[in-house]
């Protein structure tokens, strides 16, 4: 119970930092990192896919609210939480997940938290920059965007997730 | 029933992704201006596409219909073709006004039954004595001529095809004015036989043969076909033609009812 209560904290603090903090930086035309997929990835590997889901569609849609793109980041939060568990189980380490089942930088260690998170925010961004355009035209300059902002929303969660550790 | 709900269970995590991202994507291109426009640019493409399969489909349904009309506006056009016309400037001083008089008309009919690769090839078409057709009469096609009126009955007619020894039409060449007779020996259908042009007339591989009034059969000036190849057979120069007339593909002929006929028979029995 405590921990269920954590997580909604957590969800709504990371919804308040994308809202009222992230999304005002976009200081280079449409770049801003994402931090509110990070929610996402933290949840525990063992639940539920289907409630994963319903959270991603429901964390993406806050957002969408709050800029004024309905639809947009809810579809590539949904893409990303359909893809997780697959991710989850090509880049499962030897020992599995009994042991510590919520993926975060404190249990993995920095490299397989880097590839995981990067997978993860990959696929959410290729689907969101999608759904921005609805088009492949211009696909080189919309790439290297998009991995610009790949690479600053990696960035921005690993650090929060630091930072938590510390605590 | 029970297996609906089941496939549903085994499929619940699927299922929810494809409606959330449905969901998704009603909101993107309903609520975001610029992916509207894009989806709209795209779905209008999509149904001009199927709009113009479809409209592909359905014009077949009313190709009968447009077929008979346009055999009917050809008939039309060839009657008031000038060949169609008698010349009528002498008279017209004393008889009337008009420079032409309707000589030809036309009776336009559809190929029932066809043979191309007998000793002697006939076809029946649709229309008989009840229609106006008259043993004797010539019949022509777009693009060349067919043959002539050999039996009627009240509502087919047989014709006896260019492709049948028995037939024969005065030719000529449509540059210099020689002529000859035109027969067939069997065999191609694709080609007859040019006979009995006379040694001095100029012959050059490719010249258009066309009717001639003297065999007061067709109208003159009508195609018949081209020079293939010429040699010299006695004291004549035959040569074989390229029909341009396709047997193989023939739909709808025209009947030439010639007005003046009896006229000229008449006056020619006489002599």
């Amino acid at each position: 119970m405590e921990k269920i209560t954590r997580y909604i904290i957590v969800f709504f603090i990371l919804e308040v930092l994308q809202i009222f903090v992230f999304n005002n930086v976009s200081a280079i035309g449409q770049i801003a990192p994402y931090l509110y997929v990070g929610f996402i990835l933290i949840l525990p590997v063992t639940m539920s896919p289907t409630i994963v889901l319903l959270l991603a569609f429901l964390s993406g849609f806050m957002i969408d609210l709050s800029i004024n793109t309905l639809g947009v980041h809810a579809s590539a939060t949904v893409m990303m939480a359909f893809a997780r568990p697959t991710v989850l189980k090509l880049l499962a380490p030897r020992i599995g997940y009994e042991s510590n089942n919520t993926p975060i930088l404190k249990y993995f260690g920095l490299p397989w938290v880097l590839k995981y998170t990067s997978v993860c925010v990959t696929i959410h961004h290729i689907m969101l920059y999608f759904c921005f355009t609805l088009t492949f035209e211009d696909a080189g300059f919309m790439l290297i965007r998009m991995l610009i902002n790949v690479f600053l929303t990696v960035l921005v969660i690993i650090i929060t997730e630091y930072f938590v550790i510390k605590r | 029933m029970k297996n609906l709900f089941a496939f549903i269970e085994k499929h619940s995590f699927l299922l929810l992704f494809l409606l959330l991202q449905i969901v998704s994507f009603i909101f993107i291109v309903n609520f975001n201006e610029p992916q509207k426009s894009r989806f709209g640019a795209v779905s209008t493409a999509f149904q001009g596409r199927i709009y113009s399969i479809t409209q592909k489909i359905t014009r077949y349904f009313n190709l009968v219909e447009a077929n008979e009309r346009l055999v009917d506006e050809n008939r039309r056009l060839y009657e008031n073709q000038i060949f169609s016309q008698f010349d009528n400037a002498i008279r017209s001083k004393v008889v009337n006004d008009s420079k032409y008089k309707q000589q030809y008309e036309y009776i336009s009919a559809k190929v029932l039954n066809n043979s191309t690769n007998k000793v002697k090839n006939f076809i029946t078409i649709d229309k008989g004595w009840k229609h106006g057709i008259q043993k004797n009469m010539s019949v022509i096609c777009p693009s060349g001529i067919v043959g002539v009126v050999v039996r009627s009955s009240e509502n087919f007619s047989l014709i006896m095809t260019v492709l049948n020894p028995q037939f024969k039409v005065s030719t000529k060449f449509k540059d210099s004015g020689f002529y000859g007779s035109l027969t067939w020996h069997g065999g191609d259908y694709t080609s007859a036989t040019l006979e009995e042009i006379p040694l001095h007339a100029i012959v050059n591989i490719g010249d258009t043969l066309v009717t001639n009034a003297y065999s007061n059969m067709f109208p003159s000036g009508i195609m018949v076909g081209t020079v293939e190849s010429f040699y010299q057979k006695e004291n004549f120069f035959s040569a074989t033609v390229l029909l341009s007339t396709d047997f193989k593909r023939l739909d709808y002929v025209y009947i030439v009812k010639d007005l003046f006929k009896k006229e000229r028979e008449n006056l020619e029995s006489g002599l």
